[in-house]
């Protein structure tokens, strides 16, 4: 692999890595926080809806002149915020679906073996919401290769340079070579956080 | 009634009001004891509030009004999770979670408790052997390996492991097969016996209750009908309702609740000898008794632990001087804890009327003849007994 193609992926995975890693730790506590409130948990999950539905260019082109007045129009910055509001989505509503949908017949042994609040959450219920929570990471950094290699545009750099770079100059090697590394890198991602999920399943039980 | 139950309350329901926010009234001033070391059992038909009763003990419900003590204090004066892991509770479909193992499901209580790794581990063993699930095979197993039966004991066991004072119990069985349910009623009777923990148990199957209840609590919306002992309750039902649902009437039915330990048996005078008796010493012995089976002396035959080793048949012209022994059968016998109704098949099954009582050291604990039975029916039809209907 060329270097500049390696800086382009790595650019691209520390992009993704840290939008949906601050993602999850807003999404999943905020998950948690309204499960428990099915009111303000629809309400969140409707705006979170309506973020989803702009498309990511228009996104970025909202943002520019917003974040221009502090400086960080383009580049890293607002490729971040837009990754970051993306995935927010489908954590949230994994978990919140997750915790709802733990059998309350188990909830409520727990609680009559005499169990607080906060040690049910963690020990029964996060466990048993875990598969469904991990899948919604899974899907938000997926999604995430997808919409970060749009953040080219925007000066945020990463594999999407060379998409964009093939479209200008009519190069196809330059617009394949970008769009089947992001391919690539997108599952190899899902793959690898795939392994990791099973590992910690396995280890409370949960897949054989 | 066992010897385990005292006359000590445990815990004392006061003019017990539950009304729910959507304005259903699921228990109506229920004033109920419940003594140490008893099962009471609480049955009626569906949403006449026993599980609800059950709930307001362990707090999962708090009452609109009255008072619930437990060991003589106001349960809402208590924190409420200390107050749950003095009461052991299992449910229907048990609620084993599913991400631990056997062993961790039954070590939460303990955990909860503070206790220290060792004794959690200790605990743990202990109890999943008393519910016939040694450590060693069951410990590391998943809730989803084990059958609804094993699934069922550790949930038991998991009640168990907190050392409660009290088991709260939902419907446990319910969700079981006939055979497999028949099993753990059987299982949970003898752990009682060697427990004495007092025991709250729901249930919708009579069967069930009156196997299983010390007394039987019927309620009927929202109101406690009548709590009396089994045969009480067949004696002297309180109205129609309690009548009706203990099939008061049904005298075959009846003999599947009582068991042979509530029949007054005979217990002195019993042919009885020791396998170094002649015949001849064995003919005294049943003479003195007068029990005899048609024109047939038997004797009933102890080893030197009491222990009945069988029968033998006095009729067959045998040398006086020589011991019963050389004639020895096997003896059909029946547990105390068995329902009449058993008593009464084996009887049949063997063509006799006596039939032995043994407990499980198969050690002699008296005789049952038809004749009992009989006067048993007769005392339930006249209602002999009744002091006071609630």
């Amino acid at each position: 692999m060329s270097q500049p193609l390696l800086a382009a992926l790595l650019r691209h995975l520390y992009l993704v890595g840290v939008a949906v890693s601050l993602a999850v730790l807003v999404a999943v506590p905020l998950g948690i926080a309204c499960s428990g409130r099915p009111r303000l948990a629809a309400g969140l999950l409707y705006v979170n809806g309506l973020i989803m539905t702009i498309p990511s260019v228009a996104l970025y082109g909202i943002m520019m002149p917003i974040l221009a007045l502090v400086g960080r129009g383009i580049g890293m910055v607002p490729a971040m915020i837009a990754l970051f509001l993306y995935s927010q989505l489908p954590m949230l509503r994994n978990t919140i679906v997750g915790l709802r949908n733990v059998d309350p017949a188990i909830v409520d042994a727990a609680q009559g073996m005499g169990m607080n609040r906060l040690r049910i959450l963690f020990t029964v219920r996060l466990p048993l919401a875990f598969p469904l929570i991990m899948a919604g990471i899974r899907s938000s950094a997926v999604m995430g290769v997808g919409v970060a290699a749009i953040a080219a545009y925007i000066g945020a750099g990463g594999l999407g340079t060379y998409i964009m770079l093939g479209i200008a100059n009519s190069n196809r090697e330059l617009i394949l070579t970008g769009a089947v590394t992001t391919t690539l890198v997108a599952l190899a991602l899902d793959l690898s956080l795939g392994s990791v999920q099973r590992i910690l399943e396995r280890r409370v039980g949960m897949s054989k | 009634m066992t010897n385990t139950v005292s006359r000590e309350t445990h815990i004392v329901l006061e003019n017990i009001w539950k009304r729910f926010d959507n304005g259903s009234v699921a228990v109506r001033n229920l004033s109920l004891d419940v003594f140490r070391g008893e099962t009471l059992v609480l049955i009626g038909p569906s949403g006449c509030g026993k599980t609800t009763t059950l709930r307001l003990v362990n707090r999962l419900v708090e009452p609109s009004e009255g008072r619930i003590l437990f060991d003589g204090e106001n349960t809402m004066d208590m924190n409420p999770d200390k107050l749950r892991q003095r009461m052991g509770y299992v449910i229907q479909g048990i609620g084993l979670f599913p991400h631990m193992t056997v062993e961790d499901n039954v070590s939460v209580v303990p955990k909860l408790k503070g206790l220290d790794g060792r004794t959690v581990k200790e605990t743990a063993a202990r109890c999943l052997d008393l519910v016939g699930l040694p450590v060693q095979a069951w410990g590391k197993r998943w809730p989803r390996e084990l059958s609804g039966g094993q699934r069922q004991r550790v949930g038991v066991a998991r009640a168990l492991a907190g050392d409660p004072e009290v088991i709260l119990m939902d419907e446990p069985f319910g969700a079981l097969d006939p055979l497999t349910r028949e099993v753990l009623q059987d299982e949970l009777l003898a752990l009682k016996e060697r427990l004495g923990k007092t025991i709250l148990f729901v249930t919708h199957d009579i069967h069930e209750a009156m196997k299983m209840g010390d007394r039987v609590a019927i309620m009927r919306g929202g109101e406690l009908v009548q709590a009396a002992e089994p045969l009480a309750l067949l004696s002297c039902p309180a109205d129609n309702f309690v009548a009706d649902f203990v099939g008061s009437d049904n005298h075959l039915a009846m003999f599947s609740f009582v068991k042979v330990k509530d029949v007054p048996l005979r217990t002195e005078n019993l042919p009885v000898v020791t396998a170094e008796a002649t015949f001849a010493e064995a003919r005294s012995v049943v003479e003195k008794s007068g029990v005899r089976y048609g024109r047939k002396r038997f004797v009933y035959i102890l080893d030197a632990e009491g222990r009945v080793m069988g029968y033998a048949d006095l009729e067959s012209g045998r040398n006086p001087s020589d011991p019963v022994r050389i004639a020895l059968k096997a003896a059909p016998s029946v547990a105390r804890e068995s329902s009449v109704h058993d008593a009464l098949l084996r009887m049949v099954e063997n063509g006799v009327i006596n039939l032995l009582v043994v407990d499980e050291n198969r050690r002699m604990k008296g005789l049952l003849t038809f004749g009992d039975l009989n006067g048993l029916i007769e005392s339930q039809r006249k209602g002999d007994g009744c002091i006071s209907k609630p």
